[in-house]
C-alpha cells in the first residue's frame, strides 16, 4: 500500500452545550488513513461526525484531542493547505461577485497572481463547466451551478487532496454525472480524494476504501475490492407489521432465536421489520417459519455486496447496539 | 497580500449595505439642517454648520463603522462564508486584520467624501474653499480607524450583533467622554472621591478619543502642527493594533461551528 497522503490518529471532537453545561462528543476516537492517490467515502447517517471530521482536517475547527498528518508530517501550519482542496456541504459565496470575481479572490487567498491566476481560472472553469457562466452574478446562479462554482473553488490550487463534503447535494442527475466525472478525472490525474456522501452509488463508483461513522466513531473502514470477503452474501427477510401484528413478529423473532438461527433484525417506523440472515439453510427455515405464522412477508431475497447493503447493515446494528446500551 | 484581498472584498461588501446609504442621507440631512441653526443662532453662520457638520461627520461615521462592523463577522459565519476563506492558506489573524481594514476604507471613503461635501456646502455661505475643514476630516478618520478596531474586537469576543454594537458604541461615548471625566475629577478631587478609581480604569481602558476632536481647532481659526497629526496617528495605530491582536486572540480560538 501507498504511503498515506492523510492520516488522522485518535482523533476527538466535543462542542460545549452552554444549555446543559457539558461537552458533547460529536468525533470520538477516530483513526484512518488515506493513501496517496486513492479516493476514500466517508459515510454515516446525519450527525455521525462526518462533517466535522472534515472540519478539523481542514482547520475551521481545532481538535480537542489526536493527530492529523499529511503527507507524513503534523497538519499544523497554514501552509500546507495550498495542497488541499476543501467543497463545504453548502458552499456559500459573496453573491454580489461575479463567478470570475470570486474565483480571482479565491485564487489570492492561494498566493496566485496575474496571468497564472487567470489562466488557472479559465482552466478550472472550463473544468467544471461554467465557462459560459464567467461574468454572471453568483445571486443568479442556480443551487447546482453554485455546487460546480464550489467544486471550481476547491481544485483551483490544483490540490493533492480534495476534501469534498457532499459534493452531490443539490444536483440534478446531469450535474451529478458530470460531477461524479470530474472527481474521478481528478482522482485518475493523481488527486487524492476524502469525501463524504449520502449518495452510497457514486460513492461506491468513485472510491476504493470506505469508512461508516457512527455516533461520532469509525465504526468500519475496508477496501471495497474486500468487501464481498468482508461482508458476505446474506438473505433479507422483510415483514410487514400492522400495529396488530407487532406481537406476531416478536413472538417470531423469539421464534427464531429458539431455533437457534442467527439473524440481525432491523424495524423502521412504518411498521416493517427486517431480519437479515446469514445462510440459505437459516433464510428458508425463517421463511417458512413467517408463511406459517401468517406474517405478511414483502421482501425475501439474497443481498450482495453492494454498498448501500453493507450501509444499511453496519448502520442497523449500530442502531441496535445503542439502543441496547440505553 | 492576502489581507489585501480580504480587505478589497469586505469594502465591496460593505459599500453594498444599505444602512451605509441610510446613515449618509441622516449625514447630510444633519448637515443641511446646521444651515438653520447656524441662521438661528448667535455668531457666524458658516462657522456653526463647520461645527455642527463636522460633528454629524463623526457621530454619524461611528454609527456607520459599528453598524456595518457587527455584522462583518457575524454575516461570516451566519452564511458560512467563512469556510471557503479558512479552509484556504489563510491565518485567521489575516483575515481578522482584512476586515479592520475593508471596514477602514470604506468608512473612510465615506467620512472623505462627506467631508468634501460639507467644504463645497460651507463655500456657499462663505464663498470660498475652506479645505482647513479636511483636517478636521483626517482626525475623524483616525477615529474612525480605531471604532471600527474596537467593534471587530467586541464582534470576535460575543456571538450577537446587538451586543458587540452595544460595547462597541458604549466604548464610542466613553472614549468620547472620558477626557471631561478626568478634567472633572481633577478639578473636584473632593466631590469625585468615589470616581477617581473608576475614570483611572476607563482611562486605562477606553480609547481617549478627544485626542481626534479637533473641530474646534478648525472651525475656530487654530491650526494644528504636524506633530499632532503624528502623535494622533500614532496613538490610532496603536491602540488599533491592540484591539485587534486581542481579537486575533479570541477569533483564533473561536469555534466555527
Amino acid at each position: 500500500m501507498s504511503s498515506p497522503i492523510l492520516e488522522l490518529r485518535n482523533l476527538e471532537k466535543s462542542f460545549l452545550s452552554y444549555w446543559l453545561f457539558k461537552k458533547m462528543p460529536a468525533v470520538k476516537n477516530v483513526s484512518f488513513r488515506l493513501p496517496e492517490g486513492a479516493a476514500y467515502g466517508f459515510l454515516g447517517h446525519n450527525g455521525a461526525g462526518k462533517t466535522t471530521t472534515l472540519k478539523c482536517i481542514t482547520g475551521i475547527l481545532k481538535p480537542n484531542a489526536g493527530d492529523i498528518f499529511f503527507e507524513g508530517v503534523p497538519l499544523s501550519s497554514v501552509q500546507q493547505r495550498e495542497k488541499i482542496g476543501f467543497l463545504p456541504e453548502y458552499p456559500y459565496f459573496y453573491d454580489h461577485l461575479s463567478v470570475r470575481e470570486s474565483l480571482s479572490f479565491f485564487s489570492k487567498l492561494y498566493g496566485m497572481r496575474g496571468r497564472d491566476a487567470k489562466n488557472r481560472i479559465t482552466d478550472v472553469l472550463e473544468q467544471v463547466g461554467l465557462a459560459h457562466k464567467t461574468d454572471a452574478k453568483i445571486r443568479t446562479l442556480s443551487k447546482g451551478l453554485q455546487q460546480r462554482l464550489g467544486l471550481a473553488q476547491a481544485i483551483l490550487n490544483d490540490p493533492r487532496l480534495l476534501i469534498l463534503d457532499e459534493p452531490f447535494s443539490g444536483l440534478d442527475p446531469n450535474g451529478r454525472a458530470d460531477v461524479r466525472g470530474l472527481i474521478i478525472a481528478l482522482q485518475n490525474k493523481g488527486t487524492s480524494i476524502l469525501m463524504s456522501s449520502h449518495i452510497l452509488s457514486d460513492v461506491e463508483e468513485i472510491c476504493s476504501m470506505v469508512g461508516i461513522m457512527s455516533q461520532g466513531t469509525l465504526v468500519t473502514e475496508f477496501s471495497l475490492a474486500d468487501a464481498e470477503d468482508l461482508f458476505p452474501k446474506r438473505y433479507c427477510l422483510s415483514i410487514g407489521a400492522p400495529r396488530e401484528e407487532v406481537l406476531s413478529v416478536s413472538t417470531f423473532a423469539e421464534l427464531l432465536s429458539s431455533e437457534q438461527i442467527e439473524f440481525e433484525e432491523n424495524s423502521n417506523r412504518l411498521g416493517l421489520t427486517t431480519m437479515y440472515l446469514p445462510d440459505t439453510a437459516a433464510a428458508e427455515t425463517a421463511l417458512r417459519a413467517a408463511l406459517a405464522a401468517d406474517l405478511s412477508v414483502q421482501r425475501f431475497d439474497s443481498i450482495g455486496q453492494k454498498l448501500e447493503e453493507i450501509y444499511l447493515s453496519v448502520t442497523s446494528r449500530e442502531s441496535s447496539a445503542e439502543a441496547e446500551t440505553l | 497580500m492576502k489581507v489585501f484581498a480580504i480587505a478589497i472584498n469586505t469594502y465591496r461588501e460593505a459599500v453594498r449595505n444599505r444602512i451605509l446609504y441610510a446613515v449618509v442621507a441622516f449625514a447630510i440631512v444633519l448637515v443641511l439642517l446646521s444651515a438653520f441653526f447656524g441662521a438661528v443662532s448667535i455668531g457666524n453662520q458658516a462657522d456653526v454648520i463647520k461645527d455642527l457638520g463636522l460633528f454629524s461627520l463623526s457621530f454619524c461615521g461611528a454609527v456607520l463603522t459599528i453598524l456595518s462592523g457587527v455584522h462583518l463577522l457575524y454575516n461570516e459565519l451566519a452564511h458560512k462564508t467563512i469556510y471557503n476563506i479558512l479552509s484556504k492558506p489563510v491565518h485567521r489573524w489575516q483575515f481578522v486584520l482584512g476586515k479592520q481594514l475593508g471596514l477602514a476604507l470604506m468608512v473612510g471613503v465615506m467620512v472623505a467624501a462627506m467631508g468634501l461635501g460639507l467644504v463645497f456646502f460651507v463655500a456657499l455661505f462663505e464663498g470660498s474653499l475652506d479645505f482647513r475643514l479636511l483636517q478636521s476630516v483626517v482626525f475623524i478618520v483616525l477615529e474612525m480607524f480605531v471604532i471600527s478596531a474596537v467593534t471587530i474586537f467586541f464582534s470576535s469576543l460575543v456571538v450577537t450583533t446587538s451586543l458587540s454594537g452595544v460595547f462597541a458604541f458604549g466604548t464610542y461615548l466613553g472614549g468620547r467622554s472620558i477626557a471631561y471625566l478626568r478634567g472633572y475629577v481633577a478639578q473636584n478631587p473632593e466631590e469625585a472621591e468615589g470616581l477617581q478609581g473608576l475614570v483611572a480604569l476607563f482611562d486605562a481602558v477606553l480609547p481617549d478619543l478627544s485626542v481626534f476632536n479637533v473641530h474646534d481647532y478648525i472651525v475656530y481659526g487654530g491650526s494644528l502642527s504636524w506633530a499632532y497629526l503624528g502623535s494622533a496617528l500614532l496613538y490610532a495605530l496603536t491602540y488599533s493594533a491592540v484591539a485587534l491582536l486581542l481579537a486575533s486572540l479570541i477569533f483564533a480560538h473561536r469555534e466555527l461551528q
